[in-house]
């Protein structure tokens, strides 16, 4: 029983992990239906902007939120103008090009870097917390946090906010949406922008639990899409509720049966919804069909 | 202004003919060293050919080797395919005599083979992975310990030291290897477990993907199981996600043991000094070692600080700089050649005892062309430094372990 309680507890705060790194991703991919090959390398990014702000000038990494992410916005908002829009009409070129900004930004910060790892090391991240016999550490509770009010302030972003309605007539018809007026490149801008500073803002809240390298967001972005497909494309509660299965997945999966094999079942699972249901669990039927296709 | 470069290109001549001896071009030995200079293990590449270059230098101001002058020059590889091509360039446009190298088992396992392709010799000094010398290739061989030596001084000093000091049976002692899931980490796990039972120990290993984003499962398994002994074979980012979580859930085993790393800034930034205090660390012998068990490991650090202006960086290249210096030892043995018949023979005669080399070691290869008389030592943080521990002639004078439990 102990253990039993030890293992939801791992899978709720990892699944806070997963739902953290796949709302942003999940708002591109949702509305822009680019498939974002570089949305760990923004994660990784912003991971480094805190190192950066802990290092150079001793800030509190949670503090570095306020620079990194208006940042990592803006960097979001010049990749797609620069890069995504010139290809908007090449739907696969713009995928090849997120993989391309992949290598581009890894290989940087390797070149900066030299390969050395970095650590953030805190007195707030070595404190752990014990409820009976659960613990997990103050970091860990401060992504999950992080991650329901995340989902919660895009969620009402969308609902309520001009630029959200936008955004969400966009992704429900491009075409209907221009003819209302609304600027669909700008729209998909700052769609964009926002995933980007929403990857941004996962790589501070995570900057304490991790030792960063240049390669450290790919190791998030697998289960990232698995979750975005599993909750259902342009989903905010859908990213949010799929993180939480692949989180607890993966924690019964490590405990119970083998950790080496974990990320296999998280995958089993990922088909299996898929089958049953291929728009995802909060997805639009019909959703997956649109995508790449109304683009084109 | 013609006569100031007159001038100077004399004093240049002249320095030289007085610091180091005059060799002719057709002197020259050229050894390529393939080590990862760009990259994620950039750092440590650089470093290791920083140590061959200084192995060099030392051994021409001292005449040189079999009459000739060391000539080390650096080829990049970061994978396999890079490795071939760098082989390719180092042998066909550089037209080096000798290939040696590297960090990484995957690479120096392209390089050679690409290497036997021109007869040349590849001569590994670094490389860990137990397979390298079991395929068999008649022109390599290996220095350094391989990943086997890693296991053997683990499994020592958990049941010569760690059982006794635990007032615990060896029969009775429990030890669990956590293991990054590749071909490095899994074979340090397989020999461990070998060496373990073999003692009369239980053991239990585990592996997890280096990649994970949580191992919280895999200390809670770890966790369940109680052991004495918790040995983590893996690389930098999974090993520090390890020890945070091992903090995290207050897994207190009686003694930890990192293979390989644990040593360097990467592990004491992202735990602290404090937390690492009493981990031991089984790796390559370099600093704070027992001179008479390694001679001159002290002075070959000073050395490569006034040469660079900087300390050496991780744990591996000061072997790096002792398989050049054995390579030195062969060449005079053939008499300057360099052929992979001429090397091996001179290797498969040499007969060095322990202690022979600033790392402690001494030579004698096996029949898969394995020196065997490379040990790896046992350090532990103690304050804010790691020193030699285990065996106990390796330890510096005065310095014993210290209490092992987490705090």
């Amino acid at each position: 029983m102990e253990q039993l309680l030890n293992v939801i507890t791992l899978g709720l705060l990892l699944g806070g992990i997963y739902a953290l790194v796949s709302v942003g991703l999940n708002l591109i991919f949702g509305v822009i239906r680019i498939i974002n090959f570089a949305q760990g390398e923004f994660l990784m990014l912003g991971m480094y902007g805190a190192y950066l702000g802990y290092s150079v000038l001793a800030l509190d990494p949670y503090v570095t939120v306020l620079i990194v992410v208006p940042a990592l916005i803006l960097l979001g908002v010049v990749v797609y103008w620069l890069v995504m829009r010139p290809l908007q009409n090449e739907p696969m070129m713009q995928v090849f090009a997120s993989f391309g900004l992949l290598l581009l930004l890894q290989n940087i910060v390797l070149a900066i870097t030299g390969g050395l790892s970095f650590s953030i090391n805190t007195p707030l991240s070595q404190v752990a917390l014990s409820l009976g016999p659960v613990q997990f550490s103050v970091s860990r509770l401060i992504v999950l946090v992080a991650a329901a009010l995340a989902a919660a302030a895009l969620g009402v972003f969308l609902a309520r906010s001009t630029v959200g309605k936008a955004i969400r007539a966009v992704a429900q018809d491009r075409r209907a949406a221009q003819l209302m007026g609304i600027n669909v490149q700008t729209t998909y801008m700052w769609t964009f922008g926002i995933g980007t500073g929403l990857a941004g803002l996962a790589g501070v809240l995570l900057s304490p639990i991790y030792t960063l390298s240049p390669h450290i967001g790919g190791n998030f972005v697998m289960a990232a899409f698995a979750v975005v497909v599993l909750g259902g494309l342009g989903s905010v509660a859908g990213a949010f509720v799929g993180g939480f299965i692949v989180g607890l997945t993966e924690a019964f999966a490590g405990y119970y049966i083998d950790p080496e094999l974990k990320h296999a079942v998280i995958f089993i699972v990922f088909i299996a919804v898929l089958l049953v249901r291929p728009s995802g669990l909060f997805g639009k039927v019909g959703a997956e069909e649109v995508g790449l296709r109304e683009q084109s | 202004m013609k006569k100031f470069i007159r001038n100077g290109v004399a004093a240049a001549i002249l320095a030289g003919s007085i610091s180091s001896p005059a060799f002719t071009q057709e002197d020259t030995i050229k050894i390529g060293a393939i080590t990862p200079n760009t990259g994620g293990m950039a750092i440590l590449g650089n470093d290791l050919a920083r140590w061959y270059e200084m192995a060099a230098e030392e051994a021409n101001a001292n005449g040189g080797v079999a009459g000739h002058k060391i000539q080390i020059i650096r080829g990049d590889a970061t994978n396999a395919q890079e490795a071939i091509a760098a082989v390719d360039k180092l042998t066909t446009v550089d037209e080096v005599d000798i290939v040696t190298g590297t960090i990484a088992s995957f690479i120096s396992q392209a390089a050679s083979e690409a290497t036997l392709n021109y007869n040349k010799m590849y001569w590994e000094t670094n490389a860990l992975a137990v397979g390298l010398t079991e395929r068999g290739l008649p022109n390599f061989l290996r220095t350094g310990p391989s990943a086997a030596y890693y296991a053997l001084q683990a499994a020592d000093v958990s049941t010569s030291k760690l059982a006794a000091d635990m007032g615990k049976d060896v029969g009775a002692l429990k030890v669990w290897v956590e293991h990054e899931d590749s071909n490095y980490g899994s074979s340090i796990a397989a020999e461990l477990d070998r060496l373990i039972k073999e003692k009369g120990s239980s053991i239990q290993t585990a592996g997890h993907k280096a990649s994970s984003v949580d191992l919280t499962d895999a200390i809670l398994r770890a966790k369940d199981f109680d052991p004495d002994v918790y040995i983590i074979a893996g690389y930098v980012v999974d090993t520090n996600l390890l020890l945070r979580t091992m903090r995290e859930q207050q897994f207190k085993p009686r003694a930890t043991i990192l293979i390989g790393l644990g040593d360097s800034k990467e592990t004491s930034d992202a735990v602290g000094q404090d937390y690492l205090q009493g981990v031991l660390i089984v790796t390559y012998p370099r600093h704070h070692i027992n001179q008479s068990y390694a001679p001159g490991s002290d002075a070959a650090n000073d050395a490569f600080r006034a040469k660079y202006g900087e300390d050496p960086v991780g744990n591996s290249g000061f072997n790096g700089y002792v398989g050049m210096q054995v390579l030195f030892k062969a060449l005079e043995a053939t008499g300057g050649d360099t052929s992979p018949e001429a090397l091996i023979a001179a290797a498969k005669e040499m007969d060095l005892p322990k202690g022979t080399f600033p790392t402690g070691y001494g030579v004698k290869f096996d029949d898969n062309m394995q020196n065997t008389r490379a040990d790896a030592v046992t350090y532990q943080w103690q304050g804010d430094i790691t020193t030699v521990v285990w065996p106990p002639e390796a330890a510096p004078e005065g310095v014993e372990m210290k209490d092992t439990a987490r705090p």
